[in-house]
Order: C-alpha cells, then structure tokens, then sequence
C-alpha cells in the first residue's frame, strides 16, 4: 500500500534534482583542485582554455607536483602550522575554558561589563588590532617567533562565549554538591566541568587548530623569516610577479585542506554531538 | 551528632530582605523540619546552614563551634538537593565515594564504606552504573546514599522529594524517615508539603516573610495553632476561617448566623472562627448550611459548603449521598473550635 503520507515521485525527483545541482557546485571546485594537482603542469588549464568534460580526466595521474613540493620550505611550514595549531589549541582550551567558567560560575562587579566586551571582541575584525598587536610582540621581541603566532590568538572572545554559554548550562547544583563535599573551585572546574563538556572542549579545539591552520595576514605580519612561515604563507609562495607555480599551488593546497581535515575527522563524532545539543537546549 | 543553632540570622540580597532575625536551635539527632510557602525563605535559611551563602548578620553554630564565616567543606554537613545533583559522568559507586575521596580516604575504605552505605539503602546492585540509567526515586536514593557515606554532623535535605510521583514520594518518605531513626543523624529538612513536614519532623518550623511564624512537634502546631496562617497552613483540607463579631459569647456571621464560641474574647470584636473540615459533622441542631460540591473519595466525602454566604470545607470519614443545592445542618465538635483575631490573625 502507497504511505499516504510519503511525497509524489515528481517532487521527490524535483527536490534530489536540485540537491545534486548544490552538492556539485560545492564538489566540483575540490575535485577540479584534486585532479589539477595529480596533472602534469601542461594539462592543468587545458579543460579552461578548451572546455570539454574529457579534458577534466587527466591524460595521466602523477605525484611530480607532490614530489617537487617536499624539495621546497612548505614540509617545514606544515610542521610550523601544526605547532603553532596545537600549541594554541591546548594553551587556548584551557585559558578559554576557565574565563567561560569563571563567567558561568562566579558573580563578580562588572562581569556583565566583561562579558561584552568579551563578545565585542570576536564581532571586531582583525585587522583593526593589527598595528598595535605588531607594536606590542616587537615591543616583546617576539618578532619572528613561535610566541608571536601562538599568544595573541590563545584568547578567543568566540571560544570563550562557547563555554559559557555551555557552563552556564550545567545546573549550579553540581557545583554547589561539590563545595559541600570539599572540592576546591579548581577541582570542581577539572572534576566536574570539564569532563561533562566534551562536546565543547572538541568544539572549541577544532575551531581554534582551523584559525591557526587557516591564519594568513598575521602570520605574514608578524614571522616573515622563511624559518617561521606557516603553510598558508608557503602556499601563497607558488604564486608571484613573475612566474606563477600552478602545479605547487594545487598541490600544496589540496595537502593543507587533507592536513587541515584530520582533526575534525578526529573529534567529528563529538563536534556533531555539540551541534546537536545546542539545537535542542 | 551535633547540635546546630542560628542566632539573629539575617539575609539580603540588595535591599530586598529574605531573613529578618531568625533563632533556632536542633538538638543532636533531632529531625527539624522548614515549611511555608515559596519565597518564605526556607531555602535561604538552609543555604546559609550550608554555607553557600554568606550570612548578612547573625551567627550559626554546629555542634557548638561558631562556622558562620567558614566555607561548606569546614562545617562537615551533608546536603541533599531537589535536583539530586549526581554528576553524570561519574557512577553510582564514585559519586557516592566522591566526598571521602576528597578528604584523602585510601581507596580500600572508600569502597568499604560505600559498600555499607549502599546496603542499608538497598543500591548493592547499582554501584556500576551512571544516574542516567537510574530511576527518579534509584537517583533520590543515591543522593541520599551520598550524604549518608561520611557520617556528617548535619543532614540537609532541600524538598529531596518534590520531583517524584506521589506513590514514590510516601515511598521515599518512609524510607528516609527510618534511616534518620536508624542513624539519629541531626537533620534539617526542607519542604513545602506539610504533609512531608508533619509526617516526618520532630520539630516543625512554620516560616512566612523570612520570619518563624511558630515551631513545635508536629500535633502541637496542628491543634494549637499560634496564628491563623500557621493554622491554615498545616492540615489538608486547610482549617476553615469564617469572619464575624463576637455578640453574646458567640460568634455573629454578617447575615445573622450564629457560631459557638469558647469564651475569653471581648465583646463586639472582630474574629475569625477556625474550624478544621474532619471536625465538624452533619446533623444535630448545627449552623445552617448549603451544599454545593459533593466530591466522594472512596472512604471520604468532602464537601464544598456555604455557612452564612462564607465558604467552608467540611470532610466526613465516610460515604454521605447528598446533592448540590441540598440544604443541611452542620455541628462543629465545640472543643476543636479556634478564634483569631481578624486584624492580626493572633490566637485569642
């Protein structure tokens, strides 16, 4: 018997119709890039300048982009984006994670005060702090250094609004059970807040490695010696006045979006849940 | 056991005043119990007990040592929320031990002694799992089981039974009734259900405006009401009040009705004439009255009544028929007759 219920074939087809269409806008680009860096340096704009869908398949897969890549800086810039990514997502989760409870937890004069300036913080485009950021790490002598790509992006106004919000979800019961039965303000945070916000803390690390992985402007502001450059600099190195690097610019990028993709694919299943439970609270 | 005792006990939060100068005293392993209604300032009082508020005058001690300034953890109190606050993440076994584990107890212990608190509430067989794949009345248990574990000097219970049906709730009730007679730990008990409070307590603390209104056992309080709001809070059905004058050594209702009286009240003063419901029955040559809700309840019959234009509540323990609109005559046991004064609501 037909589900009265279930929608007509002609809708259906109408609705998966125009989902194909999206999903291929969103996947063509990607797969274009994929390919494009597996291409031997002639083909890559043969589909651009004479379109056809053959000319998209290359004439044959090769890996030399990928080899000529490893012979530059950009393996030394993965490795410097990775350590300045996790570097700021293990500083930034546990400095966010204690400002967010403390704006959970606590009741103190001018916290509401704080708090927006705290949310104003992540509304004010970067570039505005720009200059006097420059002046203050060289005041620091932190140009060109570790320091300078990883402290000023450790407080994160957004990260810190995610979990207050989530803290200040957890019933202050929890707490106050605590504090009967003799934990310290400290432990309660490690003892009881923190393990119940997995979701969050998955969040919050993905978002923080994202914004270091993805950084661009500070980077090249703040560490322009090649020692220091990450890999969204060493990416933007295949292209200049004179001669651009098609080759390594695809291939570096498809590797840094591959790189970039492991830790959401790491923490996927809690980062979902997150999203979920901030749905129906 | 301890003694506990609250002196001029003040709270404010801004200009808004919560308590006004209370004074208590619970003796050791006395169960006191706190009723009145929402924003009386029951709650406040045993956060203030507890230590998580400070208090903004008067002073509290436990077991004689003054603690009004120390935090929760320096007054060895145990507290049992409405919410049962069970971390999530922890199982039934380490949220019970949680407390000894703080205070540095080998591990060897701590499961000796939560092993014994989880026999005496019957949780032997839950000690591996998490509060969510407990029941609503399995989690009240656990709450209990982990105030129990440490032998506190103070048991607080803030309205530990007020999210549980009602079978669960006399259930519960019962139990936590025979583990205070089992321990004869000192104990502090929350609740607006008078009920719980008058089935359950030593003591009952009757509270209004952040102020005692009247404290005493349980049956004192019920038949010897200081004041007309103690006496129309205690007892379901409430104690009926019918305004009227004193004339003659009676009470006068506006249309006339005459209600008996114990004497002692002066003439022509403006009275509210209490009766309880169970204490007045029909027949005989009573007040005139006018039925207008019959609700039977099996062994009980209540029933919605107007005495001279004032309503009134009269309960038979028994099956009556009668009808809306019936006209009956209603005798008030005369020794269970309560006057207040109409002004302030004093007993006269």
């Amino acid at each position: 018997m037909t589900d009265p219920l279930a929608p007509s074939p002609l809708m259906a087809m109408l609705r998966y119709g125009l989902l194909s269409v999206l999903a291929f806008c969103v996947a063509a680009p990607l797969a274009w890039l994929c390919l494009a860096s597996l291409s031997p340096q002639s083909e890559i704009f043969q589909p651009v300048s004479d379109f056809s869908w053959s000319g998209l398949i290359p004439s044959r897969l090769t890996l030399e982009n990928y080899r000529a890549l490893m012979q530059t800086d950009f393996p030394m810039a993965a490795k410097n984006s990775a350590i300045v990514a996790l570097a700021t997502v293990v500083c930034g989760l546990v400095v966010n994670a204690m400002a967010g409870f403390a704006f959970a937890a606590f009741d103190f004069r001018g916290k509401t005060l704080l708090f927006v300036l705290v949310v104003a913080s992540f509304m004010m485009p970067f570039e505005a702090i720009v200059l006097p950021l420059y002046v203050m790490i060289r005041a620091f002598g932190w140009v060109n250094s570790y320091q300078a790509l990883i402290v000023p992006e450790i407080a994160n106004g957004m990260i810190i609004f995610l979990f207050r919000q989530f803290f200040a979800s957890i019933p202050k019961d929890y707490y106050e059970a605590a504090r009967i039965d003799g934990a310290s303000w400290g432990y309660i945070f490690l003892r009881i807040a923190l393990p119940l916000s997995w979701p969050t803390v998955a969040t919050a690390s993905l978002m923080l490695f994202l914004a270091q992985w993805d950084s661009f402007f500070w980077p090249v502001v703040a560490a322009s010696d090649p020692d220091y450059a990450v890999i969204q600099v060493a990416i933007a190195r295949n292209i200049n006045f004179e001669q651009t690097n098609w080759g390594g610019l695809f291939s570096s990028t498809n590797l840094a979006i591959v790189l970039g993709t492991i830790p959401f694919l790491l923490t996927q299943r809690l980062y979902v849940r997150s999203l979920v439970a901030g749905g129906i609270k | 056991m301890s003694t506990m005792s609250v002196r001029s006990l003040t709270k404010s939060f801004g200009r808004t005043e919560i308590l006004r100068g209370i004074d208590l005293d619970v003796a050791a392993g006395e169960f006191v119990a706190l009723v009145g209604p929402s924003g009386c300032g029951k709650s406040t009082l045993l956060r203030l007990i507890a230590g998580l508020e400070g208090a903004s005058g008067g002073r509290i001690e436990i077991g004689g040592r003054d603690v009004t300034r120390l935090p929760p953890k320096g007054r060895d109190v145990a507290m049992v929320f409405q919410n049962y606050a069970l971390y999530p993440h922890l199982t039934v076994g380490a949220n019970m031990g949680f407390s000894l584990k703080l205070r540095g107890t080998p591990k060897r212990k701590i499961d000796a002694m939560v092993r014994e608190a989880a026999a005496v509430l019957g949780l032997d067989a839950l000690l591996e799992r998490y509060p969510g794949q407990l029941s609503g009345g399995q989690r009240q248990r656990v709450a209990t089981g982990r105030a129990i574990v440490r032998n506190p000097a103070l048991f607080l219970f803030d309205e530990p039974l007020s999210n549980l049906d009602a079978k669960l709730r006399v259930e519960m009730r019962t139990q936590i009734k025979a583990l205070h007679q089992r321990l004869q730990v000192t104990t502090i008990y929350v609740t607006h259900d008078q009920i719980e409070a008058m089935t359950m307590a030593d003591r009952v603390v009757v509270m209004r405006a952040g102020r005692i209104e009247q404290q005493g056992a349980p049956l004192e309080l019920y038949d010897r009401p200081a004041n007309a709001f103690v006496a129309g809070f205690l007892g379901s059905p409430s104690m009926n009040f019918l305004e009227g004058r004193i004339e003659g050594g009676a009470v006068a209702l506006a249309d006339g009705t005459r209600l008996p009286a114990p004497g002692g009240a002066a003439e022509g003063r403006r009275v509210l004439w209490g009766m309880r419901p169970e204490d007045i029955e029909i027949g005989g040559e009573g007040m005139p009255a006018q039925v207008e809700v019959v609700e039977p309840t099996g062994p009980d019959t209540q029933l919605a009544v107007r005495i001279g234009g004032q309503a009134a509540t009269v309960l038979l323990r028994r099956r009556a028929v009668l009808h809306p609109g019936e006209q009956i005559r209603l005798s008030p046991a005369a020794e269970r007759i309560h006057l207040f004064d109409a002004e302030t609501g004093s007993r006269l």
